[in-house]
């Protein structure tokens, strides 16, 4: 599994300038950066590996406050100058979801006054909190799982379940990137993304950030069931992949692009298939058997699948050892 | 002869420079349509497709005929992300601008303005005030065109009782 990717200059790109010049003197490249806080009037913080340290007021980074270099609500300013590209009108509607994606799929949540207006979040100002999060693609992770879910010349409708932060949508951007591009043994697919919340693609002006194939589609930001009944009647897919379903809509959709003949592939929260098959919008499409593999990753784990199951509860994967696939006859289930 | 060949010099020199101050209110006229036109771009730029403004100066640079090298400047200076907000930057390029010569002082004041309230607003509010100062522009320039005739007059007749008077002195 490949993890690296040089994300130096990108990021470095967002810091004012100060900061950047400290920066350049500490860190060859970000990749063992995840995350850098700038708080306005208090230290800088940098999650590094996986440890947390203050960038130094000299130089290096440090555990010491004391020895902390302090981030200016002025310098904030300047780093919301980069990341908006000098253009706030033009990350109106980011802002107002609480984070900016910026080029090479790097994003960066922020925090500050709140303007609201008629029920919702108009927009925000006085921005002196910031979390930049170096992106991390980790490509190949789901090389394992792909025999699970391919069937001679498709594929199979198929869940992916798990607990928040356990990284099912890392998962389905590499299941994307897979079925796109094809081997030398399975053809490429031409896929539907449907990336609302930017995170499957982590699209910069439309162009996504993130490998997710050379035969995929993205719609950025858009909402996931007219995404989803769009990209079928424009872009002819062979399969649609889409984050996090979950609403009454989304369970519509879903149900409208199987019964056109196109496969999906979705994620949804969820602690195990009891769960899921209790959801209302979702339990109906469980019990339908619209899906026809179910992959579980283990909560508290990142990346570790647990189980993967068929559309009638047969293990077909489990964590630690893999069970031969079952021929399911009359609804028996034989070995 | 010599002095006939001299006269004829000096009233031509006088004639040339009236037409030279002449023309200098023609070009800043083209000036401001030009720069009424790029606010025209931006707006609908901003408005159709939220482009950042550095994508919009880019595009800017190439169509512009007399601000071209501004826009490429402000492009530029932008993509470096390295220190200054958007205003000082707009400053430094107008600065490094000869065609700002041909603008009068209220003209530059004007064109600052614009620099000044130009990316740090919501959409809403830099729309508005795009269109404010394109009202505002629209104004200075039917100002300008209707005091062009008049003036382009007197700078040819000032140029020319000037060479008429000098002659008339050298003589």
């Amino acid at each position: 599994m490949d993890k690296g990717r040089d994300n130096t200059g990108q990021v470095l790109q967002v810091l004012p300038v100060a900061i950047r010049k400290r920066f350049t003197e500490v860190f060859k490249d970000l990749s063992d950066v995840q995350e850098i806080r700038l708080r306005a009037g208090r230290p800088l913080i940098i999650i590094y590996g996986k440890c947390e340290y203050f960038l130094g007021i000299n130089s290096g980074l440090t555990h010491s406050i004391e020895k902390a270099y302090y981030v200016s609500a002025s310098e904030l300013r300047e780093a919301m100058d980069y990341i908006s590209n000098y253009s706030r009108y033009a990350f109106e509607e980011e802002l107002r979801q609480g984070y900016i994606t910026i080029q090479g799929g790097h994003r960066i949540g922020v925090a500050g006054k709140i303007l609201w207006e008629n029920g919702r979040v108009k927009n925000m100002g006085n921005i002196s909190f910031m979390n930049i999060r170096v992106a991390h693609q980790a490509t190949g992770c789901s090389e394992k799982i792909m025999q699970y879910i391919r069937h001679g010349n498709g594929i199979y409708n198929t869940l992916l379940i798990s607990p928040p932060r356990c990284g099912k949508t890392t998962l389905l951007r590499d299941m994307i990137r897979i079925l796109s591009n094809g081997d030398g043994y399975n053809r490429g697919f031409t896929v539907g993304v449907v990336d609302e919340r930017s995170e499957l693609g982590a699209c910069y002006k439309g162009c996504p950030q993130n490998d997710l194939g050379c035969r995929s589609d993205v719609l950025d930001g858009c909402p996931k069931a007219e995404g989803m009944m769009m990209l079928v009647r424009s872009m002819a897919p062979e399969i649609i992949a889409v984050d996090e379903i979950g609403s009454n809509k989304d369970a519509s959709a879903v149900n409208y692009v199987m019964n056109c003949g196109i496969h999906v592939i979705a994620t949804v929260h969820g602690l195990d298939m009891g769960e899921i098959r209790n959801k209302p919008v979702l339990g109906s499409l469980v019990k339908e058997q619209a899906f026809k593999r179910y992959i579980l990753l283990e909560a508290g784990k990142i990346g570790k699948v647990s189980h993967i199951f068929d559309e009638r509860g047969v293990v077909l994967y489990r964590q630690g050892c893999i069970v031969p696939e079952r021929i399911v006859t009359d609804g028996v289930v034989s070995a | 002869m010599i002095k006939f060949i001299g006269v004829l010099l000096i009233v031509s020199g006088g004639m040339l420079l009236g037409h030279y101050f002449a023309e200098k209110n023609l070009i800043r006229i083209h000036i401001l349509e030009e720069f009424e036109q790029a606010l025209q771009y931006i707006y609908g730029e901003i408005e159709y497709a939220a482009l950042d403004i550095g994508e919009i100066f880019g595009s800017l640079a190439v169509r512009s005929r007399y601000c071209g090298g501004f826009w490429a400047y402000m492009y530029n200076r932008l993509l470096e992300n390295n220190g200054g907000d958007l205003y000082s930057i707009w400053l430094d390029g107008l600065d490094n601008s000869t065609w700002a010569m041909y603008l009068l002082y209220e003209d530059k004041l004007f064109i600052e303005e614009v620099g000044k309230n130009t990316g740090s607003l919501d959409r809403q509010s830099q729309l508005h005030t795009l269109e404010i100062f394109k009202n505002r522009l629209e104004g200075i320039i039917s100002a300008a065109r209707s005091e062009y005739k008049g003036k382009a007059k007197v700078c040819h007749a000032v140029g020319a009782a000037a060479g008429i008077f000098i002659s008339v002195l050298l003589v």
